[in-house]
Parts: C-alpha cells; structure tokens; sequence
C-alpha cells in the first residue's frame, strides 16, 4: 500500500508491520482506502492505528426506493425496487411500530395514520441504507486484523473519513489517547 | 537405517511395503486418502536403492524423510486469525512432509505484554515432546522482556521464530528471524526461503539432538520397541489415531489408557528374556497415555554386547 505511515522506535517492528498490513488488505480486499497510519511504542501498553478512507456510495432512503400515494389517513407505498424490502420494513417497524405498518401484498407497504404533508416527508426521509455502517465496520475489523492479539480492550473513535482505533492490554488512559491523537494528526 | 517417504497411488503399494520388510527395515506410518498413499518408514541403508527401483516401476515418488522419527510441538500464541491457520498450520504442514509428527498448541493466554503467561498444563505438554518451535512477534523489547522470559523454564529444545534479528544467549534456544505473524501460505517469492529457514533450524537441533545419543546411545531403538509393541498388544489395533505408536527420539508414546494398559506395557518381552522395564521407564503423559522413555547404555548396560 502506498499511504502506509508506520511510526515506532523499532525499525524492525516498522517493518514487520509494513508486511502484516499487506498481507492483511490483501486477504480482505477493503475497497475506498486511503491510507492507514499506525503508532506503536515498543515499550509502552498501548497501539494506535487510524485509518482513512475516501467515501463512496450514496445514503438510500424511502423516497428512493418507492412511490408513495397518499390517502385520508395512511399513505401507500409502492415498491419499485424489491432488494431493499426487508430493511425497508424493519426500519419502518423500528419508527412507526409494527402495528402500523402493513405489507398488503407483495410490492405495496401501508403505513396508516400519517396524512399530513409533513408526515408524509418524514416518512420519506427515513434512511434505509447506510453505506457508511458498513463500512465503518469494516474498517475496524481491519484495524483489529493489524493490532496485536493481545491488545483486547479497545476505542474506537469517528470522525468524517477516518475510523481511530486505540488498543491496549489495560485500561486505556486519557494520555495515551491524547498522545496517539497528537502522533496521528487527529483532528476532532 | 535410513528414513524414507513413500507418496503414490494406492495401485500396488503394498510392493513397497513388503520390500521394506523383507530387507529389514520398519514401517514407521502408513496413511491412505483416496488418491494418495503416504507410507513413512526406514530402510538399512545398503537397501535404499532396492526401494527406489521398486519406486520407479509403481510410479511413485520417494524422498528422504529427515525429521521422521521426531515429535515436535508447534505453539502459537493464540488460535485468532493473527496466527492461525496461517503461518502456523503452513509451517506445520512443512515439518509434517518432512516426515515428522506434529501436535498444534496454542497457548490460553500467550497473547500480549506482561499479561502472556505458560500455564502448568502447556508447560508439561510441551515438556513431553522431543522439541518446540515458538511463534512469537515484531517487537525485539516484547520478545526480549517477555516472551523469552516466559520461555526461559522450560528445558527442552527450542526452536523460537519471530521477526527482528537479534541475538539469544540461552544454549537451547535457537533464533530464527524473518518469520512472524505474517499471512503467509509460502508459495510465492521469499516466503519458501524463509520458512526453510526454520526447517533448517529445526534440522540443526534434531541433529545435535541425535549425535548426543550416539555419545550415550539408548539400549534399544525406539523403532525396535514401537515394532514389539505392536506385535505383542493387540489393543493397538483398536486405536483410532493415524499414529497410534508415536516415535520419539528417545522415547515412545503409545496412545492407549494408561490405567488399562500400563502393565502390558510393562511385561512386554524384548531381547534376551528381558522385559521392558529393564529397558525403558513407563509413565503416564498429561493426556492420559502411556509414555516409554528408553534408558541409556549408562544406566542400564548394553542389551546386545551380552
């Protein structure tokens, strides 16, 4: 990989880990990466890599996936793509309750007392699709593909187009997050 | 005697098979997949050509088997997807077709800094074998500080992989660097040459292993035994593991429950209306199973100058 920073006081170690991280990306293929910064000190409890991404894909919402009609009391909606269904319920479930939401036949869902037009927008402003979810998960099973085994209790910190994971045996303390951080160009 | 590995289709191996007996030699493991056939065994040494002629007109391949009669261990600090199944199972594999038998450990809590511990358990396990290669990291202040510190108990031969270069003063330890806990399958550019690396310095240690024996040599081969033991405790054939009596270099282990099968074990005639506790101590292993560590001429007298 190209945009691999790798900082530690053992040059064997950067090297090593250059070579881990390789192999690492080779065998999971993450795609939209790019660049991954690793700090590790030898001697101390702690190992800090944060990994950035470009982003890629587009956030779906009901408004995309259906065609609504709009009745007295509830709105109808009508399904054009078929792949999205199941998240497409259970997200609705999750909002308006299962009670209220009835899949009538196999291309139509009716979600009953919502009339109003602000309603109506709310309802097709739900976001079914997060491809970012995913991704972030993603990327924190590769960083925990590059962290030591042993390193078990982690945080995991967000911001934008990058994912920080901290890593440590211990208890993490404030410092070492603060100093991984300032060694990282953590901005948030 | 010469150690050999036999790989062919099944057609007509059984040839093979009674050549070696006819000249002398011993069948050390036999193992049948549908298609292969891998038949380990040694062979006088004026008989090797014999076997390979045989080889040649079955169509099968031979090769020396340099680690048979070895049981080595290879620990790993942990089962995770950082070492398993590679590199560990690759370098198994490795040692394996190399004619050896290998155990897999991974240790509870191998993994980290100053939590990395050998439990009482692992520690007697690999204590029963004839050598142990430890995988360790990348960092030279984990594995001077902890790692080797974590090993240092043990007394036994040890092989130790990780990745810087560095130097380590202990006489049974021998270092191996380049190797660690990279994802490697050993297939593609330098990663055969430095898994040979490793087999090399398996090798070097198995050797000066066997030259001690010969300073002091056993009062009778292990494979001698395995061979008594298997003709006169018909309970082995009731064993379901590929090895049921597992050649060590100086010792055997018989996978039969030592409670049931301890005194055959011990009455069993070898040379010279002798039993086999003349020769050898019988003891349980941590397992359950039976251990039979041969004495040394020193100890016991030579079984064939009489």
């Amino acid at each position: 990989m190209e945009k691999l920073f790798i900082e530690s006081e053992d040059k064997h170690a950067v090297e090593a880990y250059r070579q881990i991280v390789d192999y690492v990306l080779n065998d999971m293929s993450v795609k939209s990466l790019d660049a991954i910064h690793i700090y590790a000190d030898p001697a101390a409890l702690f190992f800090s890599c944060r990994v950035d991404f470009e982003r890629s894909g587009t956030p779906l919402k009901i408004r995309d996936l259906s065609t609504e009609r709009v009745g007295e009391e509830d709105v109808d909606l009508v399904i054009g793509e078929e792949r999205y269904l199941a998240d497409m319920l259970r997200k609705l479930w999750d909002v308006y309750g299962q009670d209220r939401v009835e899949q009538s036949e196999r291309q139509h869902i009716i979600v009953k007392g919502v009339s109003n037009d602000a309603d109506v927008e709310k309802l097709l402003d739900v976001m079914v699709v997060d491809p970012l979810e995913d991704f972030y998960e993603q990327l924190i099973t590769l960083a925990v593909d590059i962290i030591p085994v042993g390193f078990r209790v982690r945080r995991v910190e967000y911001a934008g187009d990058s994912v920080l994971v901290i890593a440590s045996e211990k208890t993490i303390e404030k410092e070492w997050i603060d100093y991984s951080k300032e060694k990282l160009q953590w901005n948030s | 005697m010469e150690f050999m590995i036999y790989r062919g289709a099944p057609y007509k191996y059984d040839w093979v098979i009674d050549l070696v007996e006819d000249v002398g030699g011993f069948i050390i493991s036999k193992s049948m997949q549908t298609t292969e056939v891998v038949i380990i065994f040694a062979v006088p040494k004026e008989d090797v050509q014999k076997v390979e002629e045989m080889s040649g007109r079955i169509f099968g391949d031979l090769k020396s088997a340099l680690l048979a009669g070895t049981e080595i261990i290879m620990v790993s600090p942990s089962y995770s997807r950082h070492h398993a199944p590679m590199p560990h199972c690759g370098i198994i594999q490795n040692f394996r077709e190399n004619g050896a038998k290998v155990d897999s450990l991974a240790m509870a809590r191998g993994v980290g800094l100053e939590i990395c511990r050998m439990s009482a358990m692992e520690r007697a396990l690999i204590e029963e074998h004839d050598l142990a290669v430890f995988m360790f990291g990348s960092f030279e202040h984990c594995i001077k500080e902890y790692k080797l510190k974590m090993i240092e108990d043990l007394d036994m031969p040890i092989v130790v992989m990780a990745y810087p270069p560095m130097e380590v003063e202990k006489s049974n330890i021998t270092y191996v660097d380049g190797l660690t806990r990279i994802l490697m399958s050993f297939r593609k550019g330098d990663e055969q040459e430095r898994l040979n690396k490793v087999t090399q310095a398996v090798l070097e240690t198995v050797k000066k292993i066997k030259e001690e024996l010969k300073d002091d040599p056993l009062v009778v081969p292990p494979i001698y035994l395995k061979q008594e033991i298997e003709e006169q405790v018909p309970a082995i054939e009731t064993c379901l593991s590929p090895a049921p009596v597992t050649l060590k270099l100086d010792s055997l282990r018989i996978k039969l429950p030592y409670d049931t099968y301890a005194d055959d074990i011990k009455n069993l005639h070898i040379l010279n209306n002798r039993t086999l506790t003349d020769a050898a101590e019988v003891s349980q292993s941590y397992t359950g199973q039976i251990l039979v560590k041969i004495q040394r001429e020193s100890t016991a007298g030579s079984f064939f100058g009489e």
